[in-house]
């Protein structure tokens, strides 16, 4: 059954001069999982908002085309018997939360809705037994973590029994457990409760599998639309960075039915007898692409280093226990770990925002423990979670210039080659608040290094950045390399790991348990290996990045040959 | 501190309209009323009441600012208040003020009106720990829906933004910015462009909060509210001895048993057996909440009967 039918849909947020969303059409069936992706910026999110009836209800503008829904415009659906049939999650739960108690919270709907009181209190309570959350109903929203505010959000959209999930990059913000577990509730919903779902997400390696459809968007336009297999068979440059590692391994090999998991890809390869082949490649070749500097083997002195360092918050239980790192000129180190095992901790102390209790720092051999971060500004710039605590200026060239006024400088020129270099030139006269999450976060990057400071500290630069950006922050950290400076990045993104990082650093529960170069420390790891690296498990546990892995592939073919 | 927190207290078992009408007849009483042994009444009651709900710990952390303001005003009233007859101290003349005269009348004044204060205060305090802001927000909704969401976003908002205001001043510190040092002036300008990120920020957010809200109906009709309160004993007697408490109040205006003058010299404190009586009555119904707050805590049997 028809569901959705958008006709040529053109949409202008108010006072801009190019349309967000162009001429689209689109079909939504009843039951379907559709992944929406493309670029930031394409219109995905206008999408949602358009399908929901926010736009133009909320936002204003003005809107051509039609969206029928269940047959009649959604122009002539009231507000509150759309909202019982349209629910919809988005990015940040922090700004979805709006009671105190997670009970009060799922129930705040269905009280907007009018439901009876007696079918109100059967549908919380069934809410939270099905996304698990009975132990927490009483808790204070704030006490909880950011994977069950976001489970909260969604029961609270469940428990008023919407026909339709519109889900707006929900995971973007969580680690990525919470965010699998999120993704399980949705597929869940959509193949035992037949709920229609249409997801905009960037991180595609997960939901790939799980649609029906992908939808594809640029410019404000849908440029593909098909079943992800399809997709990937299509060897579209184009398209290839939305879709899993796997798939972007396979999808240049031109195949008609390209393997979109691992389980798929290991089968693909035992078919094909590649694997065979592959152990005899491992004898001739153990490290065929190894091009890595091995941290321990460096003969220069640390420029950052340090030395039994142990934190606590509250002065009792630490949260950084025995800390002992060395960090090298030129070298791009990336720090993984679970949530709460101390990341961004460490990056915070590193700063001299928090004072170790126990250990010392050492900035080129100088002790800088408990030294104020103002005065360690000019050689550490750190770059925290939230881009938007760096944004404050009526321009993006003001907003870079301040970095350099605070020392009592100006230097135009110095800023006209950060801009060019973080390639956010054309936005200098621009508000730095109207970019995309990606603008955003390259202008803050640059506010941070427009001091040139030797070390870059980042902590999470990937959260919501799309695949393409992504690419183009991973050689933006290559560049600064080249140029000298010292690298550190916390990030929950193993794939982006694996392709930007050297030396990988695993913490566990405030302790450093791995420490090494990227292959010795990823390959063969349960929990942090890529992606890629799964597929070729027990055949070469060098490769780690789609390139590594599409190079290993070509070599195994050959030889078969 | 400030957040509430859902505990095991006998004023939270309550619906928040019993709780708000005990506290309202404590505040209108100490506002109402001048007689310090009828403020000290009030005091004590609010006082126990807050101590059998376990609330003395932030009582204790928070008083400790509070009581430095009331001693600045208890200090200037005493040393400005010159009405009073029986004069302690003497002092020499002070340009502005005048001769410094230090009455006992003017010190018991000031000591009185502290209670005064501290007793709304604690009163305060009481209400934070007892009333949940999502019934408060689900029963005022019933009456007016809009202003109600703004009193939810508010409460919700506050310590959001000094979660923010921490954040962003972090951030500035790390690019460089001295909040520590300089002159004053210095250091405010300094502090300015956390507002803006602030502002900024808070902007954006409420922005998408409201975008949410739209979503999921708010407004759209006419509402219902989740909360059923199963009217138990407890309510009945906390409701009841505030009724009958501020009838002893209205009583004791009217009939000036609980009026005190303490200028120019300080009244006779009881004038009748009637007077005492009253005072005694107030401040034994008042103190029946703290009672059986304190019972519902010790004993199972109290607790599922009231």
């Amino acid at each position: 059954m028809e569901l959705y039918a958008v006709e040529n849909l053109t949409y202008y947020y108010p006072d801009k001069d190019t349309p967000a969303l162009c001429g689209i059409d689109l079909q939504i069936d009843e039951g379907e999982f559709i992944l929406l992706a493309g670029p930031s910026g394409c219109g995905k999110s206008s999408l949602l908002r358009a399908l929901a009836g926010l736009i133009p209800d909320y936002y204003g503008g003005a809107v051509g085309g039609t969206i029928r829904y269940r047959g009649r415009s959604l122009a002539d659906w009231d507000r509150r018997s759309l909202a019982r049939e349209v629910g919809l999650v988005f990015q940040d739960p922090e700004q979805q939360l709006l009671m105190t108690s997670v009970e009060q919270e799922i129930a705040f709907g269905l009280e907007n809705l009018g439901i009876a009181p007696p079918e109100m209190r059967r549908r919380v309570a069934e809410s939270l037994s099905l996304f698990n959350l009975t132990e927490l109903k009483g808790r204070s929203t704030f006490t909880l973590s950011g994977g069950q505010k976001q489970k909260a959000v969604l029961a609270a959209v469940l428990a008023m029994h919407p026909r339709v999930l519109l889900l707006d990059e929900p995971t973007s913000q969580l680690d990525p457990v919470a965010a699998q577990e999120l993704l399980n509730y949705v597929q869940r919903l959509n193949h035992e409760w037949g709920l229609t779902v249409i997801l905009v997400e960037q991180r595609t390696d997960r939901c790939f599998p799980l649609a029906d459809r992908i939808v594809m968007m640029e410019g404000g336009k849908t440029v593909y639309q098909g079943p992800p297999r399809e997709m990937a068979s299509l060897r579209e440059e184009r398209y290839v960075c939305f879709m899993p590692p796997v798939a972007q391994v396979f999808s240049r090999l031109g195949l008609k039915n390209v393997p979109l998991t691992v389980k798929e890809g290991r089968r693909f390869l035992q078919e094909n007898r590649l694997n065979s082949a592959a152990g005899a490649a491992k004898e001739a070749a153990p490290a065929a692409s190894a091009s890595c500097s091995v941290p321990k083997a460096t003969p220069l002195n640390p420029l950052l280093k340090l030395e039994n360092m142990e934190f606590a918050y509250d002065g009792r239980n630490p949260c950084l226990k025995g800390i002992n790192l060395s960090f090298y000129t030129g070298q791009i180190t990336a720090i993984l770990g679970e949530n709460g095992a101390g990341k961004t901790t460490l990056l915070k102390t590193i700063v001299g925002l928090l004072k170790p209790q126990r250990g010392k720092i050492f900035l080129h051999g100088r002790d800088i423990t408990g030294v104020q971060p103002e005065k360690l500004a000019d050689s550490i710039g750190y770059l925290s979670q939230n881009p938007n605590d760096y944004l404050f200026h009526d321009t993006v060239r003001e907003e870079l210039a301040y970095g350099l006024k605070i020392g009592g400088r100006s230097d135009p020129e110095r800023l006209a080659k950060m801009m060019r270099l973080l390639e956010i030139e054309h936005l200098s006269e621009t508000h730095p608040r109207d970019g995309a999450s990606g603008e955003r976060q390259r202008i803050a990057l640059g506010t941070v290094m427009v001091t040139e400071p030797l070390i870059l500290l980042l902590d999470e630069p990937t959260r919501g950045l799309d695949p393409l950006m992504k690419l183009r922050l991973t050689g933006l950290l290559r560049t600064l390399q080249t140029e000298g400076k010292t690298i550190v990045v916390v990030t929950h993104d193993v794939e982006f790991a694996a392709n930007v990082a050297e030396r990988v650093v695993i913490l566990y529960d405030g302790a450093v348990v791995a420490d090494g170069d990227r292959k010795t420390v990823l390959a063969h790891s349960l929990y942090y290996a890529p992606q890629v690296n799964r597929l070729f498990r027990g055949l070469d546990g060098g490769v780690l990045t789609v390139e590594e892995a599409s190079s290993k592939l070509q070599i195994l073919q050959r030889e078969v040959d | 501190m400030l957040i509430y927190q859902r505990r095991d207290i006998f004023f939270q078992a309550l619906h928040p309209a019993t709780t708000l009408a005990y506290l309202a007849v404590v505040v209108a009483g100490s506002v109402l009323l001048t007689h310090p042994l009828y403020l000290l009444a009030l005091f004590l009651s609010v006082f126990a009441a807050l101590a059998a709900s376990g609330g003395m710990e932030d009582w204790r952390k928070s008083v400790r600012l509070f009581l430095t303001f009331m001693a600045v005003i208890m200090v200037l009233n005493t040393l400005i208040n010159q009405t009073g007859s029986t004069v302690l101290f003497r002092g020499p003349l002070f340009a502005p003020l005048g001769r410094v005269v230090i009455t006992l009348e003017a010190i018991i004044y000031a000591l009185v009106m502290g209670i005064r204060l501290l007793t709304v205060f604690t009163a305060f305090m009481l209400f934070n720990q007892a009333v949940n802001p999502d019934r408060l927000l689900a029963m005022f909704a019933l009456l007016f829906p809009r202003s109600a969401l703004l009193v939810a976003l508010a409460t919700k908002t506050v310590p959001y933004l000094l979660q923010k205001m921490q954040s962003a001043a972090e951030i500035a510190q790390c690019r460089g910015v001295n909040f520590h040092t300089g002159s004053r002036l210095v250091r405010v300008r300094n502090r300015l462009p956390l507002i803006r990120v602030l502002f900024m920020s808070a902007l954006e957010d409420s922005f998408n909060i409201g975008e949410s809200i739209q979503a999921r109906a708010y407004g759209s009709g006419p509402r219902t509210s989740y909360f059923r309160h199963r009217w138990r004993p407890g309510d009945f007697v906390v409701l009841i001895a505030a009724l009958a408490a501020l009838l002893l109040i209205v009583l004791s205006l009217l009939w000036g048993w609980g009026m005190f003058s303490y200028y120019p010299r300080l009244d006779q404190l009881i004038v009748s057996p009637q007077q005492a009586a009253s005072l005694l009555g107030m401040g034994a119904l008042l103190m029946i909440p703290a009672l059986v707050a304190w019972g519902w805590s010790k004993w199972n049997f109290m607790r599922w009967k009231i």
